[in-house]
């Protein structure tokens, strides 16, 4: 998708007809608008959700998107007119999508009722030439752009660093569910699930004998039991993140304060500290247990590998194992009818069936292959058991070690905590309270969360014993055969659903995690790496010499952009892959990024390293920019990639003390618009 | 088994192909009501549900 032209009729402060154009060859690849705080910059981004999905982010929803200027030239009960109107040229068709809605005015006072729903028109001339109008445009437009990855390709700049939280990585699962079209997949899953198999689940036990019968019924119990439990632990696990979301907003809000931020980041490294002490106690355990299950009965085996040796040694002493004569040598004498002493050992003779008698008794050799392996076995097993002992001392003392961390840490944070509980300020006291409320919220819900997943394993191991019951029940009849047979195919189709879900899933999140890193990595430093990690989280690596590739526990603001605007790069290379892959669901597609203030906050460093890599992050970017943030080390690096420009003129009310005009804001006596001038008015 | 490590190829291979071909056809039905996802309703649900059954049954009507 290459955006080429958006107009806008009397929408938020843009008033009367606007129109932009936008470039995206090699060289002009990126478009720069230009803005001062409330001349429009978030308005115009959401010029571009509104058209096409017709929703926006304004807190006051739709009734206020009209122009306030153009409301107040029209007469009470007369119809003023908003519209929108995208061009865009996808795979080869230059499509134009327009929205309209019209308002009408009600009272003196700027108030207005909207007149019915907006509904979007979509046209298209293809390859061929042809128009083309879209029947469904909601639906066509979905298929081009989906409206859940939208907010990736069109970005607030204040949520971009948000996405580098926690809290955030349901959003980071949604956006690579959608990537792949997993949402069909997920559907498939619960109306399998939901309504088909449960319905031939009822089918095959009207025509079930009692026994078979009464199993389905309990399958089918299990069942709902495992989907209560399933909807017990996201509830808990939203909530836990809900929680996150207010915990991360306090951590920052700490930060903000002089005097305890100090202590705020003191906390934030020792939780991180003991997080990762509690995922090595985590490990250890795991691999205790591994090392039980495997070798763990050579603590009891002492007396018997004793016992066993002696009788094997006692055989060996006698001649009986190994036995001292091999069957392929007695084998050899027949075949060559001579004995080593010089006797003829022709067929039918006595010599001959001697030394057959002989070669009956000899032990095969597989029998003493056996042997050796056993006595061989039997003489490692006390240094097995000795390194047994070993290992598990050293982990204990390993364990006890962590778990003195563990008590001093939270010690630690304890004292962190009822300092900033009884603090002067009273912010910093209120904070508090409510953190340490937040705290236990959020231990509970992780409790509910474990106490799902445990009853989870439980049901499901009962579940796999009804199933092997079920099996074994033969069908009474032809038709109870055919509903078991429909039952077992519908059972074994969503099981391939859930696994291919479940496998491509995995698939996306470390392909995309290579390509956030590779992004990241050419933004930062060599030395650090960042990755999407098993619970959909980004996180940032560090080497340290001699210790190796360590989590970052605290990332600064310049870290939290970079990453998250890596993430959003590779996602819009990922969609431009996929869309080479050609698949069955969501195709992807070429996209363009269209930035609100991209830049936030950044300090000079990370903002000339984020600005020399925008043109490579999409074929084509829109960036919305205040003068604060477009410096001149930004305006450098991008200035030979730039092929448009725009400055929003934004016309303010007059106030007291207010009446000077500038470049980008001029005051007016009426209410405030915008104005779209092409060019760049400089500082 | 757990499937956790298994790559998308890996989990379709291992599937018979029977299976393979309905799980097929079965996601071509959810695709084509994909246009209705933000208008789901009880009444939607119980039409895919019965072109999946439909899907199921064809099998055994062979």
């Amino acid at each position: 998708m290459r955006i080429l032209q958006l107009k806008i009729k009397n929408f938020r402060q843009f008033y009367g007809e606007c129109e932009l154009n936008f470039l995206s060859d090699d060289t002009s690849r990126i478009t720069v608008i230009h803005g001062e705080n409330g001349s429009g910059k978030t308005s115009l981004l959401n010029a571009f959700k509104w058209v096409l999905y017709g929703t926006t982010d304004f807190d006051t929803g739709n009734q206020t998107i009209l122009n306030e200027l153009a409301l107040s030239e029209t007469a009470i009960g007369s119809v003023a007119e908003l519209s929108l109107e995208l061009k865009f040229e996808h795979e080869g068709s230059t499509y134009t999508v327009h929205r309209k809605q019209d308002f009408k005015r009600t009272s003196d006072a700027l108030e207005v009722d909207a007149i019915g729903k907006s509904v979007p028109t979509l046209h298209w001339i293809n390859e061929k030439g042809g128009t083309e109008t879209a029947q469904n445009p909601a639906n066509r437009i979905n298929q081009l752009i989906p409206e859940q990855m939208h907010s990736y390709f069109f970005f607030n700049g204040e949520r971009i660093e948000k996405l580098a939280n926690v809290s955030a990585s349901g959003e980071i699962r949604e956006a690579i569910k959608t990537l792949m079209g997993l949402e069909i997949i997920d559907r498939a899953s619960d109306h399998l699930g939901r309504l088909v198999i449960k319905d031939l689940r009822k089918e095959a036990s009207e025509t079930a004998s009692s026994d078979y019968r009464e199993l389905l019924e309990q399958e089918a119990k299990i069942n709902t039991e495992i989907d209560q439990r399933k909807q017990e632990r996201e509830t808990a696990s939203k909530s836990n993140k809900g929680f996150q979301t207010e915990l991360d907003a306090i951590n920052a809000s700490y930060e903000q304060i002089a005097d305890v931020k100090a202590k705020a980041e003191q906390r934030r490294s020792l939780e991180t500290e003991k997080g990762k002490i509690e995922g090595e106690l985590e490990n250890l355990s795991q691999d205790r247990m591994g090392l039980v299950s495997q070798t763990g009965a050579l603590a009891f085996l002492n007396d018997t590998v004793t016992s066993v040796s002696n009788v094997l040694e006692d055989c060996r002493k006698k001649g009986e194992l190994p036995y001292k004569i091999r069957r392929t040598f007695i084998d050899d004498l027949l075949h060559d009818a001579k004995c080593i002493c010089g006797t003829e050992l022709q067929e039918g003779s006595q010599a001959r069936s001697a030394l057959k008698g002989y070669r009956d008794q000899v032990t095969g050799e597989d029998l003493e292959a056996a042997f050796t392996d056993v006595v061989s076995n039997l003489r490692a097993m006390p240094r097995e058991r000795n390194r047994l002992y070993a290992q598990l001392s050293i982990w204990s003392a390993k364990e006890s070690d962590f778990n003195k961390r563990l008590k001093a840490i939270a010690e630690e944070l304890d004292e962190i905590s009822s300092s900033l509980g009884s603090s002067d300020i009273e912010d910093v006291k209120r904070l508090e309270e409510r953190r340490n409320e937040l705290t236990q919220l959020q231990a509970d819900e992780r409790l509910r969360i474990i106490k799902a997943k445990d009853a989870i394993e439980t049901l499901n191991d009962d579940l796999a014993k009804i199933k092997k019951e079920i099996d074994k029940v033969q069908s009474k009849s032809q038709k109870e055969d055919l509903a078991r047979q429909k039952l077992e195919f519908a059972e074994a189709c969503k099981s391939l659903i859930d696994n291919l879900h479940e496998a491509l899933a995995e698939e996306t999140r470390h392909h995309l995690s290579s390509k956030v890193n590779d992004t990241f990595q050419s933004i930062l430093r060599k030395d650090f790496y960042a990755e999407i990690d098993s619970d959909y989280t980004l996180r940032i690596f560090k080497d340290i010499p001699g210790v190796g590739k360590q989590p970052v526990s605290e990332k600064s603001t310049g870290e939290n952009q970079v990453i998250s605007l890596s993430f959003i790069a590779s996602l819009v290379n990922l969609a431009k892959e996929r869309n080479k892959a050609k698949t069955t669901f969501f195709k992807g597609g070429v996209y363009p990024l269209i930035m609100d203030s991209p830049f936030g906050a950044l300090d000079r460093e990370y903002r000339e390293k984020i600005a020399q890599h925008i043109p490579d992050l999409a074929d084509q970017v829109i960036i919305f920019a205040s003068n604060s943030q477009w410096s001149k080390e930004v305006d450098d690096k991008c200035r030979p990639f730039i092929g448009k420009e725009y400055s929003l003129v934004y016309h303010a009310p007059k106030s007291k003390g207010r009446e000077e005009d500038s470049d980008y804001v001029k005051r007016t006596e009426g209410p405030e618009f915008t104005k779209i001038e092409e060019g760049y008015l400089g500082h | 088994m757990n499937e956790r490590s298994k790559s998308p190829k890996e989990v379709l291979d291992s599937a018979s192909p029977r299976v393979k071909k309905a799980v097929n056809e079965i996601l071509k039905q959810e695709q084509e009501f994909q246009g209705y996802k933000n208008t789901a309703s009880a009444g939607k649900d119980k039409e895919i549900a019965q072109r999946i059954r439909q899907v199921i049954e064809r099998e055994y009507q062979r």
